[in-house]
């Protein structure tokens, strides 16, 4: 190693601390909070509910600009505020306000219709449940792995204010 | 340019001292939500000189001018109650657990009007006597007024975000 080169590396490594430096260090203290404090918020996947998609341990990040020009549709996976901003559900956008869903054997029904996406037979399900109209400022979600028993299955409709944003590369 | 840097340092040194000694009014409410998580928790080892001043320190974190409202889904003790009588119903629901070990995983302060609200998720580890385990995570939502300069404990509901 040359000893520009060595010079350089040092001076990457235990820069000298100047008043530019301190000010460089403060802004990107800043951003970086900024960034992954409220628009990009690194979360852990606890739990099946989600598989094969998401698995247990796995790291994601929130992205959560992602609704604030539009609304979460069918099949968008969403993280949902649960109880404090910290905590959050994964889960899978299956009905959205003013849809009747309904399982019958495992098949999904939306008003009355077979849905269709990739998303829906990820796992065997034989799921039974009655028609239910999804409330207006709500969505419906369910976890992609179904092929638990669905009392063990967190599920339901969530208020579009309790959505804080979809994981980044789904 | 050294006096600069010095300056800096001295103006972040004196801010997290105030920070840690002036508390912000959501610091003070959490930190009662702390309280009555360490005062409701139980070791598998506690004795009961510790039983009795933990049963004592949630007394004293519940609103004793007006009874308190617990509606919490397949909670054995809902309804209204005074700070005596929850205090009590504590104590003897301690009792049937071998241990009993409540996580805060994140919570969030809103104070309003005199009020202060907690949104907070729980992580519940419980064994009771008789060999049952419940462990699970649920998100719940707390009510506390200042009562003689202290926040005091009002309600607690459990949050439903997903309706079925």
């Amino acid at each position: 190693m040359t000893e520009k080169k060595r010079s350089a590396l040092m001076n990457f490594l235990f820069p000298k601390i100047t008043l530019g430096y301190c000010v460089r260090l403060i802004c990107v203290a800043a951003i970086a909070y900024g960034f992954f404090g409220y628009l990009c918020k690194p979360a852990i996947v606890r739990g099946a509910s989600m598989e094969p998609a998401y698995h247990d341990g796995m790291f994601v990040f929130c992205w959560t600009p992602a609704f604030w020009r539009r609304k979460p549709s069918h099949g968008d996976v969403v993280m949902i505020r649960y109880g404090s901003d910290r905590v959050m559900l994964l889960k899978r956008v299956l009905a959205v306000e003013g849809d009747v869903i309904e399982f019958r054997d495992g098949v999904l029904y939306l008003n009355n219709e077979i849905a269709e996406g990739p998303w829906l037979n990820l796992t065997k399900c034989d799921w039974n449940m009655e028609p239910h109209t999804v409330s207006a400022g709500h969505i419906y979600v369910i976890g992609d792995n179904r092929s638990m028993p669905m009392d063990e299955h967190i599920f339901g409709e969530a208020d579009l204010a309790d959505v804080i944003g979809m994981p980044l590369l789904q | 340019m050294k006096q600069i840097i010095i300056a800096i340092v001295i103006i972040a040194v004196a801010i997290v001292a105030w920070l840690l000694f002036f508390p912000s009014e959501k610091k003070i409410v959490l930190k009662q939500l702390d309280k009555i998580i360490e005062s409701v928790n139980k070791p598998s080892d506690e004795g009961n000189i510790a039983a009795a001043a933990k049963n004592l320190a949630f007394g004293a974190l519940l609103d004793d001018t007006n009874e308190i409202s617990i509606i919490i889904d397949e909670f054995p003790y809902n309804g209204s109650h005074s700070s005596s009588e929850l205090a009590s119903l504590e104590a003897q629901g301690r009792l049937y657990c071998e241990t009993i070990d409540i996580r805060l995983k994140g919570a969030d302060v809103e104070i309003k009007d005199g009020v202060a609200t907690i949104n907070f998720t729980a992580a519940f580890t419980v064994v009771t006597k008789f060999g049952g385990k419940y462990d699970e995570i649920r998100p719940f939502v707390a009510t506390l007024k200042k009562i003689d300069k202290k926040w005091k404990f009002t309600a607690f509901r459990d949050k439903q975000v997903l309706k079925k």
